[in-house]
């Protein structure tokens, strides 16, 4: 019912090839829980589901999907370093985190990593959906934590790194109002531009990120990892 | 005896031979006068009269225009007495800083060594009428310079004349041999000058002792009146029956004040052949090695009542050895005591320790001898230097130089490292306690996470799938999509849990993000607008259990209160730090309510303000009726701190 109702959203998707969906998840159950619920959506189809971020990162480039779901928590390579590898290897491929605990800190990691995005492992069928359709668009989604920590992230190196990764006015100014608890929409109407233009604003706020945080965002997940539960 | 430097008197520079052999023998008088006078006196407390202040008849201090060491002055003055006024009583005081020789129309007086003292002579036979011509010639050792003198004369008709050290005595210039016998001054000879007032400091205001001045007889001769030389209370040359070199004699001897009595100025001289050492009262108060000099000691200081003991740790190197001691105190009501060097003395073994804390002597101590006179030779007949040693001062022994201060100083330092040790270790202990405990809690969380949390997240997901795979019409559907729906909640309110265990969510960031994430969620569905106002750069900074737990609670009551009573459409959430505290402010654009009717209980505003005591921090709402409603929270960053004091209070 959920997944008609978001087809006919979506004519154009519906229309073209399924997305071509990666997995990389260690729990065998949940893998196939996950494999059957992906199949179970017409326009999306898992092409490969790999148990080792190691295995990942040799198999997933073979198959060029178009979105990976990235468990976080993998034994030995994590989820984030991961992520930065498959990042460097498929620039074009959308990566989201799946998480099973609403945890920002982690996810602002991941999102530093090279992440496109995150989903919490609870999610609505529906929502995941809709939020694989919005990566996809090239719609980041992000919350107000996010965006805070994005723009702590962004001053804290304005000192040190060099102008391309720094983030113009109307970005910083995009990134301010959602901290401040405001929606795209809000957004769009407050500046008075199109919610397009904000969810481009913010999709080269993500590269520039990644650009300037990758491998860093590794090193501190090392380093928080005897904490991690 | 080796000597070391010469007579002074025959140091002088204009000095003629001469004038040396009628020194001479004035000065070999007086060491015959001291060595008789010294036979016959014993150390004695006599009463002596208290003479007239001799100040008022002084003149000044005079002295050439420049001073330096070893310099001679001599000073002229001539007097002219009338023809026909016969002199009933004339009387003269004088002494110099440091030396000095009296002539009264070219022969000699008396001398003196001693400024401190006094010399007084009566001169009312020699001032027969005519011209007189008063002669002084002084010497000074070292640092100030100065002569004072006075003479009354006191004439039949009962007119008094006063001649005083002044402007008009003449300095001697000219190398006049017989200048004291000259009764014309000479044009070259130039004034003296004033250098300083009578009794004015640092001269003094009162003399030490009022000394007669020793009338010129031959040398070695026998004064016609023994008490009208002075002896300086020098007692004889003593030592210990065998002589030898390299001989230590400690010399020992106690004395009482009377308990009554104020010492007013206490004199002590000595000298010994070869070296010594001086205690008074078991304190150290000088050294000596020239035994052709006295050391003069101010011991008024050092004098109270009671039982007072002086030693003389006495060496001789090689040859004659002996101990020469004088010691003369001066009490407020006038009385003089003196007493010297003699067989009252004792003498400790060479190899006795402390001898000089004994009160008393110890029953072995041997007698001393005497060896010598006072002015006989071998010895000198008269010191060559008085060395005025520096002004002695009590030792004043202040209340943390005292034993009993220093133990318990010490003492408390000591309680104290121990009491800091423990309570380091303590500290340390808690410190421990303190890592174990978010180790553990590290443990739970990922117990929770990983086990209950995973496996409920493969439910979830099952479930999901089930109902993927179902019929849409199916009658299980809404049941199995409610089972979902449940299990979503109880992962939701698990991450809450996990947040709040998990120790490396004790940050203030952590704190921050998740306060601004619960409200975002809870009032997106309440048609609520969210605002945001945090500080850009919220620190990392520790932020504990307890207290991140309680202002958790006190956000989310505040929040609630906001959805059900205020009506508002818009709720800021401003969180700032500020120093070591962090203000949180909840303001809504609600109705509000008027403070003093409203219920506090029925809010939960006591709840609050409680709650926010705890943590030691305050809470305070402001509303009025239609103007929203704001609540504030401050509470203080300092973990440490509170750890500690919450630790102290435990204890």
């Amino acid at each position: 019912m959920v997944a008609t109702k978001s087809k006919s959203n979506k004519p154009a998707a519906a229309s073209a090839a399924p997305v071509k969906v990666a997995l990389v998840e260690d729990k065998p159950k949940v893998r196939e829980s996950w494999t059957r619920l992906i199949n179970s959506f017409s326009d999306f189809t898992c092409v490969c589901s790999c148990t080792t971020g190691e295995e990942a990162v040799r198999i997933i480039p073979t198959v060029a999907p178009d979105v990976i779901l990235m468990d976080i928590f993998l034994p030995r390579m994590s989820g984030i370093e991961c992520t930065v590898r498959l990042k460097e290897l498929l620039p074009q491929t959308q990566i989201v985190i799946l998480t099973a605990m609403d945890d920002q800190e982690l996810v602002f990691m991941a999102l530093e990593a090279g992440a496109d995005g995150y989903l919490l492992k609870r999610t609505k069928p529906a929502d995941l959906r809709a939020a694989l359709l919005d990566v996809l668009r090239g719609g980041a989604p992000m919350t107000s934590q996010i965006a805070r920590r994005v723009i702590e992230s962004f001053r804290r190196k304005a000192k040190t790194r060099d102008e391309t990764a720094k983030l113009s006015v109307r970005e910083e100014q995009i990134l301010v109002l959602l901290s401040q608890g405001y929606s795209n929409k809000l957004i769009a109407d407050k500046l008075e531009i199109s919610v397009d233009t904000v969810c481009s604003h913010l999709k080269h706020v993500f590269e520039k990120l990644h650009v300037s945080s990758r491998t860093e965002a590794v090193v501190r997940y090392m380093e928080s990892k005897n904490l991690q539960p | 005896m080796s000597g070391r430097r010469p007579n002074f008197f025959s140091l002088n520079p204009g000095a003629a031979g001469k004038r040396s052999v009628g020194l001479w023998g004035g000065l070999l008088f007086l060491c015959g006068w001291l060595t008789i006078s010294s036979a016959a006196q014993q150390p004695t407390t006599s009463a002596t009269e208290t003479p007239v202040a001799p100040t008022p008849q002084l003149g000044s201090w005079i002295w050439a225009e420049k001073t330096h060491e070893w310099q001679l002055c001599r000073f002229w003055r001539a007097i002219d007495l009338p023809p026909t006024n016969q002199v009933t009583n004339a009387v003269l005081w004088v002494t110099a800083d440091n030396q000095f020789s009296l002539f009264l129309d070219g022969k000699e007086l008396g001398g003196g060594v001693d400024w401190e003292g006094l010399y007084t002579l009566d001169v009312t036979a020699q001032l027969t009428p005519g011209r007189h011509v008063l002669a002084v010639r002084a010497l000074n050792l070292n640092d100030r310079a100065g002569m004072t003198f006075g003479l009354r004369i006191e004439f039949a008709d009962e007119q008094v004349m006063e001649v005083k050290s002044d402007s008009d005595w003449r300095l001697v210039t000219t190398e006049d041999d017989a200048w004291e016998n000259l009764t014309e001054a000479r044009e070259e000879w130039v004034s003296a000058r004033v250098v300083g007032h009578s009794g004015v400091p640092p001269r003094w205001s009162e003399p030490l002792e009022i000394l007669p001045l020793s009338a010129p007889s031959e040398a070695g001769s026998v004064a016609a009146d023994p008490t009208s030389v002075p002896t300086f209370s020098l007692g004889d040359w003593i030592w210990a029956a065998q002589m030898s070199d390299q001989q230590v004699c400690p010399f020992w001897r106690a004395f009482e004040i009377p308990p009554n009595k104020t010492v007013a100025r206490a004199r002590l001289r000595l000298t010994a052949d070869n070296e010594f050492i001086l205690y008074l009262n078991g304190r150290e108060i000088g050294r000596g090695s020239e035994w052709r000099e006295i050391y003069l000691f101010d011991v008024a200081a050092l004098l109270s009542p009671g039982r007072q003991v002086i030693t003389v740790r006495a060496i001789n190197s090689f040859s004659h050895a002996g101990m020469i001691f004088g010691m003369w105190i001066k009490f407020t009501d006038g009385e003089v005591m003196q007493f010297g060097s003699d067989t009252n003395w004792r003498i400790a073994p060479a190899d006795a320790k402390g001898v000089e804390k004994f009160l008393t002597p110890a029953p072995g101590w041997a007698t001393p001898v005497v060896v010598g006179r006072v002015g006989v030779p071998p010895r000198w007949t008269l010191p060559q230097n008085v060395n005025i040693m520096p002004k002695l001062e009590p030792l004043v022994i202040r209340f943390w130089q005292r034993p009993w201060f220093q133990i318990s100083i010490l003492v408390l330092l000591g309680g104290l490292t121990i009491f800091s040790v423990w309570l380091l270790a303590q500290l340390a202990l808690q410190r421990k306690e303190q890592v174990l405990l978010e180790r553990e809690r590290a443990r739970i969380a990922a117990d929770i996470h990983d086990d209950i949390g995973s496996r409920l997240t493969q439910l979830v997901l099952h479930g999901e799938v089930v109902q993927s795979e179902l019929d849409g019409d199916s009658p299980v559907r809404p049941q199995l999509e409610r089972i979902c729906e449940e299990a979503r909640q109880v992962l939701a309110t698990m991450d809450e849990v996990l947040w709040a265990v998990n120790p490396a969510r004790d940050t203030l960031r952590d704190f921050t993000a998740f306060v601004c994430c619960y409200a975002e969620d809870y009032l997106k569905p309440t048609g609520i607008q969210c605002r945001l106002e945090v500080d850009p750069e919220m620190p990392a900074a520790p932020l504990d259990l307890p207290l991140r737990r309680n202002l958790l609670m006190a956000i989310k009551e505040t929040i609630n209160n906001t959805v059900k009573h205020s009506g508002a459409t818009e709720l800021s959430l401003q969180i700032h730090r500020a120093g070591q505290k962090l203000h949180l402010v909840v303001q809504d654009n609600g109705k509000g309510f008027d403070q003093t009717q409203v219920d506090r209980d029925r809010h939960g505003l006591t709840n609050l303000t409680r709650r926010m005591k705890e943590l030691g921090g305050s809470c305070r709402v402001i509303s009025q009726p239609g103007a929203g409603c704001r609540t504030e929270f401050v509470v203080p960053l300092q973990r440490s701190r509170g750890r500690f004091a919450r630790w102290l209070a435990r204890k």
